[in-house]
């Protein structure tokens, strides 16, 4: 576990990844600023959002009744600020680079292997607990370092986490759809978890793991005594406003043209996510590069940007089902999604479910999260108070996620 | 003072110039580079030695 300080010995891929896609937008995103300040003199195009419109018109006004002389200093700062804020996302991204912290080696040790997955033992003598991340992203969001680690923090009160770590798919997971992700990897590893318990544990599934708990639960209800749900996209009807929404298609079209078994790339997602927001890893970097390299801050940085690029490959039918039959078809909100032969259903899980999605999640929406609540017997919902990802790891994460967490799995809460 | 004006309204301008992909990005679900370049009105790519 992180919490015991060791080094790791090598520092992984780090991004951002894809670099030329970050260094492009970046490069597109400043060179045209000062042509687009001239273009106000002209009047305000529908380039510009609506939203913005008023400001820019206001903008507009103000640069319209300056003099000629003041004028062209204005288009003079703008170049100059747009080149400043190139620079500075440079600068950061070197710094990012060439940052001497590395994620200290976990002391968990392995419980049992399947293929290229691992189940990792945290230790301890507390109740065992069951870990799930997602499929798309490294294990290590439950246990990303010092003072941001929901295992090290379960096992504080009294819990022995065991963690999946799904690693990259390897000669047979390469053909895994998520049916057998479920059977040949979750309920294996469940059923030892709970061996090792003497009877049912809770499990715990983040995003995309905790849309497969559902399905590992509606298999194997009498193996756990209670499933908390993080940020685990259900419903995905087309009100919904999942990012990506309109991505999928040309992601699936792509995944035809992979050659082989050869499972969806890292960078072929990473591409997807830059896309959402082609401004944040700009605005981003640029923060990094004006903290102090030395804080814990800056630390958090690096570790939270390294675990973010250095995902697994997703198997190509892992990825054909949700970008289709997930985000296409909606098959786990309509009751079509089959795992173990059968479809998906969370009413056959007999003990309490704890969901918790956070209201100002882009990735899944708290609706979509929500969505299971009224297919469950035994639901509770919770609201984290922060986003995808900081909710597990980030300042509140303790008070918003894990204590709440923790007091309901022991009955507390 | 005027120096500080523009200076000031240069970098409302930059801050709009950049919110207003991110709103378009959001709005359209995803912005790709090509589509980038397209909103702020430059070529898509590097021009190559061809191009000249």
């Amino acid at each position: 576990m992180t919490e015991a300080g060791m080094t790791m010995g090598t520092p992984g891929i780090r991004g951002p990844r894809p670099m030329a896609l970050h260094l492009q937008n970046s490069l597109t995103l400043w060179t045209g600023t000062e042509a687009g300040a001239r273009r106000l003199e002209h009047g305000v195009d529908d380039r510009w959002h609506a939203s913005l419109v008023d400001d820019v018109k206001a903008l507009a006004a103000r640069v319209a009744a300056m003099d000629e002389l003041s004028r062209e200093r204005f288009f003079a700062a703008v170049k100059a600020g747009a080149d400043r804020r190139g620079r500075l996302f440079l600068e950061g991204v070197n710094a990012y680079l060439i940052h001497p912290y590395q994620r200290p080696e976990s002391d968990a040790r392995l419980s049992l292997e399947l293929g290229e997955c691992q189940l990792l033992d945290f230790g301890g003598d507390g109740q065992p607990v069951l870990m799930v991340p997602s499929l798309i992203n490294p294990h290590y969001i439950f246990d990303l370092k010092p003072g941001r680690s929901m295992a090290a923090y379960l096992k504080r009160r009294g819990f022995r986490p065991f963690l999946v770590d799904w690693g990259e798919p390897g000669p047979e997971e390469r053909h895994f759809g998520t049916s057998d992700y479920v059977t040949e990897r979750l309920l294996p590893f469940l059923k030892h978890v709970a061996a090792l318990s003497g009877g049912p544990v809770p499990v715990i599934g983040n995003c995309m793991g905790g849309t497969l708990t559902v399905a590992l639960g509606g298999i194997a209800s009498e193996l756990m005594s209670r499933l908390a749900i993080l940020a685990a996209p259900w419903d995905f009807k087309d009100s919904l406003q999942h990012v990506g929404r309109n991505y999928a298609p040309i992601a699936a079209s792509f995944l035809d043209r992979l050659p082989g078994a050869m499972p969806l790339p890292v960078d072929a997602l990473q591409t997807f996510f830059t896309s959402t927001d082609p401004t944040l890893s700009g605005r981003k970097f640029r923060r990094f590069a004006g903290m102090d390299k030395n804080s814990e801050a800056a630390e958090f940085f690096v570790a939270l940007e390294t675990w973010a690029n250095t995902g697994a490959p997703l198997a190509r039918k892992v990825a054909s089902e949700c970008l289709v039959g997930w985000y296409r078809e909606n098959t786990p909100g309509r009751g079509l999604w089959q795992v173990a032969g059968k479809a998906v259903d969370p009413a056959a899980i007999n003990c309490p479910v704890w969901v918790a999605a956070p209201h100002q999640d882009r990735l899944v929406p708290q609706e979509s999260a929500h969505a299971i609540l009224r297919q469950l017997k035994h639901g509770t919902r919770h609201d984290p108070g922060a986003g995808h990802i900081g909710m597990l790891v980030g300042n509140r994460a303790e008070k918003g996620l894990w204590e709440p967490l923790a007091n309901w799995l022991l009955g507390e809460g | 003072m005027v120096e500080d004006d523009a200076q000031a309204l240069a970098e409302r301008f930059l801050d709009l110039w950049q919110e207003n992909v991110r709103l378009w990005a959001s709005d359209r679900d995803i912005l790709t580079a090509g589509e980038l370049a397209e909103l702020l009105g430059e070529p898509a790519g590097p021009r190559s030695a061809s191009d000249d």
